[in-house]
């Protein structure tokens, strides 16, 4: 599989079926089809309007159609009419075409439009976006050096990328500018949390698996590698990998091909590699929790996002820009920043980063009167569990830490043990031990 | 003799594929019922009429017509329309609660779409999978398969399957007590909506954020947000929306220690879920209740609303919850 432009087909009737699927093999692009209201992807090169046989319908159903403004919509239909093609574009088509008479006219038309999508291999267009990293905001010294290293990295569509940084400094914020601004930007960005996935779950995750690989494996599916064949794949926490699969991804690398589980074949994929993590891989190869031979595969470039508590002239900036953003997803008045409020940003630490003074910036706005923006809705300082007794005893024993932590999940879930024990980590019949002991 | 004043060429696939497009799914089922038999046998107009009969809620026959449509695909060797109508068919046993015939349609129609190299068909049937996956409080296969489909959708760049496929991972991770993870996947869900400026999404994202942060500890900001969402979705005139939202202000009212205000809104919310005919909804709008009825000692009530939910449970295959729900009602207040 590979990540090709997309033509996005709707369909008013079912004409043309077998035309969109030999386009798209001679033009190297994909097919899909939506339905007449659905919203439609921005990332599609042209939207195709199948209307054989319901041309009169066509018209009608134009106005109300959603499309993103980059993309042109070409009505097809049987019927030859001058008429009908005025009317069309009336009703804000770009352009109608009949079939069969006009079928090389829309190959040639649909073929210059993939020509002038932004290619994924060789050199950056300039008509790209003109900074990626725009969505990095701050002005300090220590995040224009990470940036002013990003940029001259962003424009290599293959080099391989190794971002560390605290968790909330904004490693994927990074990596997806890295992608967004570098020749492979119009591919596939496949973000993966390596923490999260089960060990025994993650090969089959990123490599695929065949029809009867295992015991539930009841059909093939892609793995995301493949996904994100022709882009890049964003393996964050790649510290967590395990450590046969570190050898695998090490491999798949080094050949460009990986191989579904259960498969007997090879299959090649062209994906970049950005890796993020929170913890010094350096120390963790030193451990030998960590292959030295991967670690230096991925750490060709290294950059590292500086935590907030370290580029505080950046505070205020991301404070305002988030009062603008979230003022406007919930449509309200964007407030100033006040000097209590100044203080009170400048005076916290910041431990979760840039992420914590978002969703404190996003709190405080919606729970503050309208148009203003109260300091003391910014940190929510007791976090008790919602209908709990408040937070664990410490110090204490841990018999006293673990009985209470059971009582807090119960209390959470209104005395659903299994609920209980699934928070917490534990079998259900290790939950029924620990509240038998609290018993006795 | 050429006739030139024949009536207009009659075409009932034709009209009822219209019906289907302006949401006439009653019209549509009567047009294909009428129609000739050599139309009616076709697998075209099988397959419409299993999705004009999956809208009106007539899920047995419309399985039927599906199945019959794929038989008659596979037969003339168009994989393209066996799958679709294996999906509708897959459909059609999710609603009818055979969760294990759905997940072998899904997980067929998941495999011709990879063989077609369909990237929207295999996002839309991961998604699927993956809420198949949820019913059964299979987590991990869940987020696997909604991973899957996110994947697709990214690739497509298409940010209405993107925001509704990280709502689905919001709601596992929120259930498997991951809060964190949750909260991030709201997020991402409202930012994808935003993006897609598909408000009806956009509610139904921050009615599951404003329950992960409830669940966090947040009850004022979930407070906040699920005004918002109920806002949005009454805006829009999107009652399984609205549904959510008032069962979520339900829960923070119950919270807040407000049991009446509690009661009503969860009330409304489950007469909303009844009119739909939406028996997910009805099982979590009982639950809720069942929940609220035991946290104010109201023992009688509080059984019969988690029987209800567990019975809701059981239609729709959901073996494990409904064996939850009857935990509750047997086991002690906590």
């Amino acid at each position: 599989m590979t990540a090709r432009p997309l033509l996005a087909i709707v369909e008013v009737s079912d004409s043309f079926r077998r035309v969109w699927d030999d386009l798209a093999a001679e033009l190297g692009v994909s097919v899909a089809r939506f339905a007449l209201h659905d919203t439609l992807p921005g990332s599609a090169v042209a939207i195709m309007l199948a209307a054989g046989g319901e041309e009169d319908q066509a018209v009608d159903v134009l106005p109300a159609m959603q499309r993103p403004s980059q993309a042109p919509l070409y009505v097809v239909g049987s019927q030859p009419s001058h008429r009908f093609g005025v009317e069309v574009m009336r009703r804000g088509g770009t352009d109608y075409f009949v079939l069969p008479a006009d079928l090389d006219l829309l190959r040639r038309t649909l073929a210059s439009r993939v020509e002038g999508m932004p290619h994924r291999t060789g050199a950056a267009s300039d008509t790209a976006t003109p900074d990626p990293f725009e969505t990095l905001q701050g002005h300090s010294a220590r995040l224009a050096e990470v940036l002013e290293a990003a940029r001259r990295v962003v424009r290599h569509a293959g080099v391989t990328v190794l971002i560390q940084g605290e968790t909330g400094t904004g490693k994927e914020l990074l990596a997806r500018a890295l992608h967004d601004g570098s020749p492979r930007g119009s591919g596939p960005f496949v973000a993966i949390n390596c923490a999260a996935i089960p060990g025994e779950l993650m090969e089959s995750e990123l490599f695929g698996h065949e029809r009867g690989a295992f015991t539930h494996a009841h059909s093939a599916k892609p793995g995301l590698f493949e996904e994100a064949d022709g882009g890049t794949l964003f393996l964050d926490e790649i510290g967590h990998l395990p450590l046969i699969l570190q050898g695998k991804l090490l491999r798949a690398l080094d050949d460009r091909r990986i191989r579904r589980v259960g498969s007997t074949q090879s299959r090649q994929v062209d994906v970049r590699i950005i890796a993020a993590t929170h913890v010094d891989l350096a120390d963790a190869v030193h451990q030998g929790r960590f292959r030295e031979d991967l670690y230096y595969r991925l750490n060709v470039v290294a950059l590292t996002l500086p935590p907030l508590r370290e580029r505080a002239e950046d505070i205020e900036v991301l404070a305002e820009h988030f009062i603008r953003r979230h003022a406007g997803r919930y449509r309200i008045e964007a407030p100033r920043l006040t000097e209590d409020v100044r203080l009170a940003i400048r005076r916290h630490a910041w431990p979760g980063n840039v992420r914590e003074l978002q969703h404190a910036i996003e709190r405080a706005l919606l729970l503050s009167p309208p148009g203003t923006l109260d300091p003391a809705h910014l940190i929510q300082h007791d976090r008790p569990m919602a209908n709990g007794k408040g937070p664990l005893p410490f110090p204490a024993t841990l018999d006293t830490i673990q009985a209470a932590a059971v009582k807090a999940a119960l209390v959470q879930h209104d005395g659903n043990k299994t609920a209980a024990a699934r928070q917490l980590g534990i079998s259900r019949a290790r939950l029924q031990r620990l509240l038998d002991r609290g018993e006795d | 003799m050429p006739r030139d004043d024949r009536l207009p060429f009659a075409d009932p696939l034709r009209d009822a594929r219209r019906a289907v497009r302006d949401g006439r799914f009653a019209d549509a089922v009567r047009l294909l019922d009428a129609a000739d038999a050599a139309v009616r046998g076709t697998p075209e107009a099988l397959l419409l009429s299993a999705m004009a009969r999956w809208r009106v809620g007539a899920f047995v026959r419309s399985r039927t017509a599906a199945v019959q449509a794929r038989d008659g695909f596979r037969a003339r060797g168009d994989t393209d329309g066996e799958m679709r109508a294996e999906n509708v068919a897959a459909a059609g046993a999710f609603a009818l609660g055979d969760l294990a015939g759905a997940e072998r349609g899904f997980t067929r129609a998941l495999g011709l779409a990879d063989e077609l190299g369909d990237d929207l068909m295999i996002a839309r049937c991961a998604n699927n999978l993956g809420n198949v996956a949820y019913y059964l409080r299979r987590s991990e296969a869940a987020l696997s398969f909604y991973r899957l489909a996110l994947a697709n959708f990214e690739r497509l760049g298409f940010n209405s399957g993107l925001a509704e496929g990280w709502l689905n991972t919001t709601l596992v991770l929120h259930e498997a007590g991951q809060l964190d993870a949750s909260r991030d996947a709201a997020e991402r869900a409202v930012d994808a909506a935003e993006r897609s400026g598909n408000e009806r999404i956009l509610g139904q994202a921050l009615a599951a954020r404003s329950e992960t942060d409830v669940a966090r500890g947040d009850v004022d900001l979930g407070r906040a947000l699920a005004e918002r969402a109920l806002a949005l979705a009454r805006a829009h005139h999107h009652v399984m929306g609205e549904a959510d939202a008032l069962r979520i202000q339900g829960v923070i009212a119950r919270l807040h220690g407000e049991p009446l205000e509690a009661a009503r809104l969860l009330e409304s919310a489950l007469a909303i879920a009844r009119r739909i005919e939406d028996p997910w909804r009805q099982a979590e709008c009982h639950r809720e209740l069942g929940m609220l009825y035991r946290a104010v000692a109201r023992d009688v009530d509080a059984r019969a609303a988690l029987e209800a939910a567990a019975q809701a449970f059981e239609r729709l295959g959901a073996a494990g919850r409904a064996a939850e729900m009857r935990e509750l009602v047997e086991g002690p207040t906590v």
